[in-house]
């Protein structure tokens, strides 16, 4: 196994660092555990999270806040109608040297950053929309036919709002499919209110303090990947991934009425890698069945499309993924141990 | 060391396997045992002995073969199942681990035991499925029943299977069908008229009953008592009540009398008889059957002397058996030949009445 480079150090500076992030980021965002929790798990596995909420729920800062404290480069595009790739992406342009030549010299876009905030994504246009399919999976962009590779740690964070969607172009299935999670970021409670509307009294600005750097991030990153899984968890997870699709030899019920199109082999992927992050922060050295199911939701909700019947019934993507998960999970021969 | 650390979950898992193991077996040995003891009820019941024995090889033998087949726990198995009292798949982890000296796979392995410490064996529940209890409690019913009735019947309390399968192949009695009918203008019948009844029996009595003025001539097969009752009956049928008007009866015994309206009784028929006897001289009113009654009309005088002297010549005869004819010949006169009576002076009366 790779994880002979582990070593004890590495196991305790991530559950350190952990702490000292999630310390960190609720200084700036009041609540929103889950969402927090979710967004640094897929930072710590290296995936692009889609944060979907009604405006005003703390969104943008959440992503500033992780900038911040994860001591990266942060960029930030809002997406609208207009927005073109290369405004995202960057272009090459005509510079004269001082004999006064004419070359062209390429002028990166907001991309080049570790930390993208694509503020309102479904506002762009498909086309720039998909500006971002390369480097969100390859970690690269190519430009006039030159492939740049970006700086490491490299994550999006996107955001979307679920109303007002005149003028909005969904994301197209294989974009979704990117996200290693979509998050849905609700309303603060009462409580959760107050101490929201008491902090920004004194000062809107973020005061959380860097406690990482990419570096670092990138080991906690390597050291989260050598966490052991059992063959029936992985199994057990792959099944979960398996029974999303109506035609599947593990089809679920739910998905046999409910789903057109279930997960991809990226959610089998997104899932173990996020699971293992879990089990870490959790301060356990294996991946349990209950990550799996914890995760199923975030990694599975915005890979899974629904059928007309499911429409018709107002039945959400979550009601779906809550009856595949009972349905796997309450029956003992997919967690047998041969 | 898995293995080891196991050791105390394993006697405890190990049981349920073998209670599983033997609920199986006695799944698979009641039903030999059901099955042979059906063949040697039909083949010879005195071997029910060989079921039982059979039974019990076969419990023991399947029992051993799927405890060591299927039922033995597995190290991994066993660590499935401390998991589920809450440890997460540390256990199932760990034993997958076993032999990495990683540095992880001692960090995982150190939680792991950290973990196991929370917990004992006794926590692990013996678990038996209702379903397979379910099944086992059936099977037995029906195997100890099934050598129960293979040992009744090898100690001759009830039948053997070739006796019963005899009794079930032979052919069920015909149902015959019996339909009594009277001509309505005569009369009726008393009792069931129409009558289904298994080939063999008996049928119930059936009386017929005439009409004032009317009198039971036969029944349709040719019977003379109105009063039946078929025995031993081998073929469905219909018979029907015969009556006969009196003036009807009178009529037709005596064309070319001129007194053809016959008084209401026997005997002013047979007086009547006599006169037309005397005119016409061809009607022979014998064995008639008028309102129930034979009607001996001429004879009866002629046989009474007959007998009266058959019963004088012998000797032999027990004068109770005598008194019974003489009386028999008085109850005739009476019930059935009132007309005896009237031949010299009531049947010329009669004949005055006819004449009338």
């Amino acid at each position: 196994m790779e994880n002979m480079n582990v070593q004890k150090n590495d196991i305790d500076v991530f559950g350190k660092q952990c702490a000292e992030i999630f310390k960190q980021v609720s200084r700036d965002v009041i609540g929103q555990k889950e969402v927090v929790e979710g967004t640094i798990i897929a930072m710590i596995a290296g995936g692009n999270v889609l944060l979907e909420g009604v405006p005003g729920v703390g969104k943008t800062r959440l992503v500033r806040s992780l900038g911040r404290v994860f001591d990266l480069p942060f960029a930030r595009i809002q997406f609208t109608p207009d927005l073109m790739p290369a405004d995202v992406t960057g272009t090459n342009i005509i510079v004269k040297d001082e004999n006064g030549n004419s070359s062209f010299k390429f002028q990166p876009g907001p991309i080049f950053s570790n930390i993208i905030l694509a503020d309102e994504i479904n506002r762009a246009t498909p086309k720039t929309q998909s500006a971002l399919l390369e480097a969100m999976q390859e970690h690269t962009v190519t430009v006039m036919g030159t492939s740049r590779k970006l700086k490491e740690p490299f994550f999006v964070l996107a955001t979307q709002n679920p109303i007002e969607q005149d003028g909005t172009y969904p994301l197209p299935e294989a974009q979704m499919d990117r996200f290693m999670f979509k998050l849905i970021v609700p309303n603060p409670s009462l409580d959760e209110l107050m101490q929201i509307v008491n902090m920004t009294q004194k000062t809107m600005a973020e005061v959380a303090e860097s406690v990482c750097n990419g570096e670092q991030l990138l080991r906690m990153r390597t050291t989260a990947n050598q966490i052991p899984v059992a063959d029936e968890v992985l199994r057990y997870a792959m099944i979960m991934t398996s029974a999303t699709h109506p035609d599947s030899e593990c089809a679920s019920e739910a998905a046999k009425k409910y789903v057109r199109n279930g997960a991809s082999p990226r959610a089998g992927q997104a899932l173990i890698s996020a699971a293992k992050v879990k089990a870490l922060i959790k301060g356990r050295f294996n991946v349990a069945f209950s990550d799996i199911e914890e995760l199923a939701y975030p990694v599975l909700r915005h890979r899974i499309k629904l059928n007309f019947e499911a429409i018709a019934e107002r039945i959400t993507t979550d009601d779906v993924i809550k009856m595949i998960v009972e349905e796997v999970s309450g029956n003992p021969k997919y967690k047998k141990v041969k | 060391m898995s293995a080891k650390l196991f050791q105390k979950y394993y006697s405890r898992i190990a049981r349920e396997g073998i209670l599983k193991s033997l609920l199986l077996g006695l799944v698979l040995g009641f039903a030999v045992l059901f099955l042979s003891a059906t063949v040697f009820w039909f083949v010879n019941p005195n071997l029910f002995w060989v079921a039982i024995l059979l039974f019990a090889l076969v419990t023991a033998g399947a029992a051993y073969f799927l405890y060591e087949k299927k039922f033995r726990p597995t190290t991994k198995q066993i660590a499935r199942r401390v998991d589920e009292l809450g440890l997460e798949e540390r256990m199932l982890t760990m034993a997958q681990l076993e032999g990495d000296e990683s540095y992880i796979a001692m960090r995982q392995r150190e939680d792991a035991l950290e973990a196991l410490e929370t917990v004992n064996e006794n926590l692990i529940k013996i678990i038996v499925s209702i379903p397979l209890i379910i099944c086992t409690s059936i099977s037995a019913v029906f195997g100890l029943g099934m050598t129960t009735v293979t040992t009744l019947s090898s100690a001759g309390i009830i039948m053997s299977g070739k006796e019963w399968l005899a009794g079930l192949l032979a052919e069920p009695p015909q149902q015959i069908e019996l339909i009594y009918e009277a001509e309505a203008k005569g009369g009726s019948l008393e009792g069931e008229v129409r009558q289904v009844v298994e080939e063999g029996q008996n049928a119930s009595p059936v009386r017929a009953v005439p009409k004032d003025g009317w009198a039971f001539l036969e029944w349709s097969d040719g019977k003379t008592d109105p009063y039946r009752v078929d025995e031993g009956v081998t073929e469905s049928f219909t018979v029907i009540a015969k009556f006969i008007a009196l003036e009807e009866a009178d009529n037709d015994g005596s064309p070319n009398d001129e007194a053809t309206d016959l008084p209401q009784d026997a005997g002013e028929q047979e007086g009547n008889s006599g006169q037309g006897d005397g005119a016409g001289g061809e009607y022979k009113p014998v064995n008639q059957v008028i309102d129930g009654n034979t009607y001996y009309g001429h004879e009866y005088n002629v046989a009474l002397e007959e007998v009266l002297g058959l019963l004088a010549q012998d000797n032999a005869m027990p004068e109770e058996l005598k008194l019974l004819i003489s009386n028999y010949f008085d109850t005739i006169k009476v019930g059935g030949n009132d007309g005896e009576n009237g031949e010299g002076s009531e049947g010329s009366e009669g004949g005055e009445d006819a004449s009338k």
